[in-house]
Order: C-alpha cells, then structure tokens, then sequence
C-alpha cells in the first residue's frame, strides 16, 4: 500500500515535470495559415468569398499582419474568432498558460480585370517568432457578359461590360448621379400612373467601397402624394452586386415607399441625400464621413377617367380590391345588437378608401361606423384589408332587411371601374321581454327623434383625451393672494421711492437753511481768527483766506455754491436772490481788492490789513440783514 | 443701498408668500388616481358608454378638478346622452374659462342649433343665446387668466417705466418715457377694467341654464300653478334670487318668475 502510492506520486510529479519541460523550454508550434475562395473558377467582375483562416496555439496575442489583396477590390469584409480558450498546467511560478485561437478573415472581393493575381503571404508573429504563409495566387477568367444582377434602366454611354473602351465611358442610371465610388438613385416601379394608383419608390445606395455606416439624412420629397412605408428602416436591408458599365456595385434598399399621388400632372420627387460612413483600408483605418444626393424624378400622374364612373365612386377607390358585407346575426331579439361588417381586401390605399354607409334601417337604431385596418408591405405594394363595423339594435320585432349595398373602385391594371355588390340581408328580430303594446323601446332609445340626435352626436366633435387636471380651488386668478400682492407692489415701490427721494431732499433744504442762519457768526469767527493770525501768516495769504471768509459767507447764505462765478456771475445771482446792487457791488469790489492785495507786489501793513477786516465785517452785517429767496427746487 | 434695501425685502415677502399660494393653486393632489379616473371616463365613452363617462367626469368636478377640457368632456358625454340641456351647461363653463375654445364653440352653437330648429318645428320661438351689449361682448372675449395676466404685465411696466424715469435725466428720454407711460396706463386701465369686469361677473352675475326639456314652464311664484312662460332647454337664463328649492329667474326679455331648482342650473 505505502510502495503504491509513492510510486503513483512519483510518477504524477514526473509526468507534470516533463509537460512543463516541454512547454517552458520547447518552441510554440507553428501556426496554421489557410487561404480559400469559395468558388471554383473565378470570373471578372463576379464578387467572389475569399477567407483566410489562422489556426495557433501561443502563451502570448499572435499578431497578425494581413496583406494586401493584390487588386482585389474588397465590397465586404468581416472578422471571426471562432475558437479561443486557454488552459494553464503546472505549479506555483512554474504555472505555464497556453491559449488556442482561431481567426477568421472574410473578404467579399471583385477582380476588375482578368488575370493572374498574387496574394503575399499572410503574417502571424506567435510568441516574438514570425511565421509566413505560402503567396496565394488566383487566374480571373474573363466575364462573358452575364453573372451579375444588372442595374436598373442604364442611360447615356449602354456600356458594354468587358470591354476595355467602356472603362472610362460615362455611365448614368435614371434618378442617380453615378459615381465610381458611391451612389444614390431614387428608383420608381412606373414612370406613369392613374391618380391615387400605387408606385414603389425605392432609394438604393450602390458603392464599390465597404462601407461601416450609412443613413438617410433627408427622406425622398412626397408633397403630392399619401406615402406608405414600406420597410420598417430596422429590418435586414436588401442587397444584391449588379454591374454598372464595368463596374460591380453592391447595392443596398435604403427606403422603399409606396405613393398614392393626390393630384394630377408631372409630379417631380425631390431627392434623398443620405450620409456615408467609409473606411478605405483594412480593419485599423480610419472612418471618413461623406454626403450623397440622388437626383430628382419624375412622375406623369393622369386623371381617372370621366367616361363610364358609375355612380357613388369615390376618387380614392383605386387599385385591386375585394369588397363583401355580412352581418353577425340574421335573428335577434328586440335590443339586442347585429354588426354590420363590410371588408375591402387587396391592394391600393386602403387607408383612404371610403366605403358604402348605412344611412338609416327601419326597425333598428344603426350607430356610427367604426373601422379597421390591417396593412402589409408585400413585394413593391400594400395590401390589406379594411373593416367597417356598423352596431346596430333592434327596435320592434319583425323582419327587416339591410339593403345591396354597392361599391365601386378603379383598376388601374385595366384602367376600368369595377363595381362590386353585396346583399341584401334580412334580419328577423323577434320580440324581446320588455313588450308592451306592440312598440318596443330598446335600452337606450328614449325619444322618437333619436334620428335626429344621431346626426346631432355625429355633427359634435368628440371629447379629448389630453386635460391639464388641476385640483384646487376655483379661485380666479385676481382673487389669488399673489395677484393682489403683485398687484401693490409696484405702486407701493413707486411711493416710498418718491417719498425717500422728498425726504432726502428736504433733509438737504434744512441742512442749508442751518448754514444760512449760521453764516454771520462762522464769518465773524473767521474774521476774528484771521486777525489774531494777521502778524504771522503773510499779505498774500491773508487776503487769501479774507476772500475765501466772503465766499463761505455768500455760499452759506445763498445755498449754492459761488466759487465758480465770474464776478459779473455773482453780482447777478446775488441780486436775484434779493440782495440790492449795491450790496453786489460791494462783493465784487472787496473781492477784488482782495485779489488785488494778494498778488501786488511788497507786503500790506498792519492798518491795511485792519481796514481790510473792518470793511468785510460791516458787509457782512450788511449782507446779513438782507432777506434772501430760496434757491429754486428742479421738481420730478 | 438703503434705496434697494426696501423692494428687495418687498419682493422676499411676496416670494415667501406667493410660494405657498401659487404650489397649492397648482397642486396636483392626488394626482394620479385623478388621471386614472379621467383615463377611464374617456374610455367608457369610447365603449359608448356615456352615463358611466358622464358620472365619471362628474365625479372628477367634485373632486374639485377643475380643467377646460374636463368639463368639455362632460358636455360631450351629456349630449350623447340626449342631456343637451346638461350639454350647454358645461360648455359655456368651458367659454368662462377659456373663451373661443373652438370645439367648445363648435359644439354648442350646433346645438343650439339643433335645439333652436326643434323649437320651431314645433312652432315655438327659442332665442337660447341673446346677443349681448358691447361691454359683455368685450368680457366675453377674454378669458379671467388672460385678462389678470394682461392687467399685471401693463402694471407693472408702467411702474417700472415710473421709476426708471426718476432717474433719467436726458429731455429726449424722458420724454419718450413719458409718451410710454401714458401708452401704458391707457392699457392698464383697460385690462384693470376688463379684470374688476370679470370678477363682478363671477361674484355677482349668476347665470343659469335650463336644464330640461324640451321646455320649462316659468311660474308666478313658489309653488304657484299660474304659468307666465315657457323656456327652451338650454336657454341661457339669469338667477335673482333662490329660495326653498325654487328659483327666480329673469329671460333676455326681462321676463321674471319661479321654476324648481333642478331644473337650472348655474353656470
């Protein structure tokens, strides 16, 4: 039992040592590299599956580093791992980690040209070693002129595919702009049609380019047309490679719409622009954005024939239909209800037909009709079915009858109208439970005018289903308490703004009649303190601060400020404000003694000075005594 | 400052006041079971079935809803119901509150219409909507809300072109102040006007509608078998007075007397 499992041990431990030998020491293995096409001879211009497949087995990422397709023009590529897992095995930092991946490459390319082509090898790096595959070459035979889907109509140059002069002969298709790279064209099932007959307009995009995004910027104009969609934009995209002169183009359906037009004459279709999203290089190149815009087309849209409309026909009533009414029910009783159903199946515009209605039944209260429709995009029309349900209850006992109804339409395709009947039914209500005397009044009916209020209910316009439901008081808006204070406020900041401005101005009014009554006695101050200063301060600086004394006094008393005046200025202001002129001419005179003493030459003596004093105190006693007027107010 | 100081305070006050009054104006409640009712009395009408609708609606009004296209919801169910009486009401609810409704108008002038061509079918004459004097015809035209946002908004420009002028000094721009300010007071008197209007109109017209129909005989009095008139159904009435499950009514014509209560009602 011991020796067993020591030898068991020893074995596993060998084992193991030997795997991790193997791996940490050995080389990774090479890679595989395969290259196939998916078809056995390869034509000019037919797009062709060509996959390069790379099988490897490293610790590391392989790189790998794909060629260039030799001049193979790529329409489609697309990459694939299929497989890829990891295993790791041994121990502690002896741990080796081994992955196995496989990478699929899809290219669906296009040969222009017949030939020899070369493909270079395909290189993987695996672990720091590079590997190469073998060069893959591939023989195009020349097209014979089939192969391919062709384009829709060709215009211009007929293009004779494999030729070598139709290479650059310029190529156009009806409602495109062709383009060697990308394209637009807006396609229409029939260039002539009956007002209201259906048309497909299809919006295809065709590019030689692989392209890894695309969308409609701007649909296909439909102003004189109802439009229908027929593709949903999230489906599968139908696509097909139809050669064009000698090119290949894939093309794809961007939009597919069925138009009923609505009036008659040339209608011209305004065109698509859709905007392209295209990758030239490999996997790693970039993205660049470019715009496309199909060009426009036209449409002869004749009226339905006068000659031979029967009557009743509604202009709608186009295209290849069915039409059959039935009822539920043909015995009842009174009260209880019978639907009327009348469907019209097949293709047209079924949205916008108008079918027969049952005006009045004796014996019955009929309702409004209600409708229903079902539609289907199918192959380039819509079909479908259009319901109209009719409720109807009866309202005595005995048997009535719905009448034929008739109903007409127009077929396009035989351009001839077709009238369909159905009916008539007869409906035997027997009496319900609430007889009495032989008229029987069903739920509901009240009065004998319920004609008249059916036509009534039908004028109505009915109920909405959007209501702004404010729960609250039934307070008008000017009965809110935000109203009235909004209301106030404006005004009340008006007043107490007019009230502040008075106060502020009266406030200065008082402050100036204090320095008016007060400008004797700051004057006499001034004087006084001007002459105890007289002996040291010089000529030119006390009659200096003499005339500055009169100035305050003048400004004080007239409550303006005076400074600025001319003299002639302030003997005219002073006898405005009620001074006489001598008293102004006194002013002025002192003042310019004033200046005068200032800036003469030598110095003034002591009695000078003196005078000088005595003369400004007696004016302005003078001055004081004298009435002044207000200054006048500038009001807002 | 001290200028700024007191508007602004002015202005908080009424920010802290108003909050509370404009949130429960517009509070929603219960919000949710009230669109769920609505929902549901919209679908019932769809099903034809108009008296359960009509409760609905009805129900959602005491509830305290009040909304323009809830009560032209009612009005429409009512006429379904062959209520056209009940049908007018409503509908001249909705043009209170929000005059030139179109589907509103659309509806009661077909059945006014309607009404009217019974009437004289039968030989009677029915004038269910008297043209109005000039002054109603201008309240009528505008909506409470419109007429009070109108109001506030000259209102308020007016004052502040006031107080803006204060500060100007400029001849050329005062003076274009001033011939704004009188533009502004012009259009403030009038909406104030339009507004004192609607709000008397509100407290003190109390309009009614005959319920009934096809016609409602007018009384002497209370409980009194002597029949002065007949009314139309839908006729546009006004209440004077109400006493005891009686009400005196006055026509277009100035015509007075008593008919039941449940037989108007008020707009």
């Amino acid at each position: 039992m011991r020796a067993s499992s020591i030898i068991a041990i020893a074995l596993a431990a060998l084992l193991a040592a030997s795997l991790a030998n193997a791996q940490a020491g050995g080389a990774s293995p090479q890679p595989q590299i395969g290259i196939t096409v998916d078809r056995d001879t390869l034509v000019q211009g037919e797009p062709f599956q060509l996959t390069i497949n790379i099988a490897s087995q490293s610790r590391e990422e392989p790189q790998v580093k794909l060629p260039p397709l030799g001049g193979l023009r790529v329409l489609r590529q697309s990459e694939s791992h299929p497989m890829s897992f990891s295993f790791s095995f041994g121990f502690g930092q002896q741990t080796q980690k081994i992955s196995k991946r496989q990478s699929t490459y899809d290219f669906l390319v296009v040969a222009d040209r017949p030939g020899k082509y070369i493909i270079d090898p395909v290189v993987v790096e695996v672990d720091g070693q590079k590997y190469k595959s073998q060069p893959y070459s591939l023989q195009i035979v020349a097209s014979s002129g089939g192969g391919s889907q062709q384009a829709p109509p060709l215009k211009g140059g007929g293009a004779d595919p494999g030729t070598p002069d139709s290479a650059d002969q310029e190529v156009s298709l009806d409602g495109a702009k062709v383009d060697p790279d990308f394209f637009l064209q807006m396609s229409l099932s029939k260039d002539e049609v009956f007002a209201g007959e259906g048309v497909v307009l299809t919006v295809y995009l065709y590019t030689t380019w692989n392209l890894s995004g695309y969308h409609l910027v701007r649909e296909p104009g439909t102003e004189g047309f109802w439009a229908e969609t027929l593709d949903t934009g999230n489906q599968r995209r139908n696509s097909a490679v139809v050669q064009i002169g000698q090119k290949s183009y894939e093309r794809t359906e961007l939009r597919k719409l069925a138009l009923f037009p609505i009036k008659t004459g040339e209608i011209t279709i305004a065109p698509a622009i859709a905007e392209l999203e295209v990758r030239r290089g490999g996997f790693f190149s970039k993205r660049k954005k470019t715009k496309r815009v199909a060009e426009p087309i036209s449409i002869t849209v004749n009226p339905i024939p006068a000659e031979g409309r029967p009557a009743g026909f509604d202009e709608p009533n186009v295209g290849k239909f069915s039409f059959r009414s039935s009822v539920d029910r043909t015995e009842v009783k009174v009260g209880e209800p019978v639907t009327l159903k009348m469907t019209v199946r097949g293709s047209g515009n079924l949205r916008n037909i108008s079918l027969p209605e049952l005006e009045e039944v004796k014996g019955f209260k009929v309702y409004a009709p209600e409708s229903e429709i079902d539609l289907h995009a199918r192959g380039s029309s819509v079909t479908g079915t259009r319901t109209s349900k009719t409720l109807m209850i009866p309202k005595e006992a005995g048997t009535f009858q719905i009448p034929e109804f008739t109903w007409s339409h127009f077929d396009p395709d035989t351009a001839e109208f077709v009238t369909r009947r159905s009916g008539p039914v007869r409906i035997k209500v027997s009496p319900g439970a609430e007889i009495a005397g032989g008229k029987v009044q069903a739920a509901g009916d009240e009065t004998a005018d319920d004609g008249d209020m059916d036509r009534l209910n039908r004028k109505l316009r009915s109920i909405t289903s959007r209501a702004d439901l404010e729960v609250g008081s039934a307070k008008l808006v000017f009965e809110r308490p935000w109203f009235g204070l909004l209301a106030i406020l404006a005004p009340l900041a008006y007043i107490g703004l007019a009230i502040a401005t008075r106060a502020r101005r009266r406030r200065a009014m008082n402050e100036m009649k204090d320095r008016s009554r007060k400008a004797d006695g700051r004057a006499s101050k001034a004087l006084n303190d001007l002459a105890r200063r007289s002996a040291d301060i010089s000529s030119e600086e006390f009659f200096a601060n003499l005339e500055r004394v009169l100035v305050g006094f003048l400004e004080d008393r007239l409550e303006v400020p005076v400074a600025g005046d001319t003299m002639s200025e302030l003997g005219h202001r002073m006898i405005d404000r009620g001074y006489e002129e001598e008293h102004a001419s006194r002013c002025v005179a002192e003042m310019e003694a004033c200046e005068f003493a200032r800036f003469a030459r030598g110095t003034s003596d002591e009695k000078e000075r003196q005078a000088a004093l005595d003369r400004l105190r007696s004016l302005i006693e003078d001055l004081a005594g004298v009435p002044v007027t207000p200054p006048e107010e500038e009001e807002r | 400052m001290t200028r700024l100081a007191a508007p602004a305070l002015a202005a908080l006050a009424f920010a802290l006041l108003a909050a509370p009054a404009t949130g429960s104006a517009s509070g929603k409640g219960d919000g949710a079971s009230v669109e769920d009712l609505f929902d549901k009395a919209n679908e019932a009408f769809w099903a034809g079935e108009y008296e359960k609708a009509a409760q609905t609606y009805s129900q959602l009004e005491e509830l305290g809803v009040r909304s323009p296209e809830l009560s032209f919801n009612l009005a429409t169910a009512e006429a379904r119901l062959g209520n056209l009486g009940r049908a007018v009401l409503h509908y001249e609810r909705v043009l209170r509150r929000e005059p030139g409704h179109e589907d509103t108008v659309h509806n009661l002038t077909t059945i006014r219409d309607f009404i009217a061509r019974r009437a004289s079918e039968a030989g009677r004459d029915a004038d269910l909507a008297p043209a109005a004097g000039p002054w109603r015809a201008v309240l009528d035209r505008f909506s409470p809300k419109s007429a009070a946002v109108a109001f506030l908004v000259f209102h308020l420009a007016l004052f502040t072109l006031l107080i803006a002028r204060r500060f100007v000094n400029a001849e050329m721009a005062r003076l274009t102040l001033g011939v704004l300010v009188g533009v502004l007071a012009v259009l403030t008197v009038s909406t104030g006007s339009v507004c004192t209007g609607k709000w008397d109109q509100e407290r003190n017209l109390h309009e009614g509608i005959v319920l009934v129909g096809d016609t409602v005989d007018v009384m002497e009095g209370p409980d009194s078998e002597v029949k002065r008139f007949a009314l139309e159904e839908g006729s546009r009435i006004i209440i004077v007075e109400e006493t005891d499950g009686w009400v005196k009514i006055r026509d277009d014509q100035g015509r007075d007397g008593w008919t039941r209560d449940d037989q108007i009602g008020e707009i």
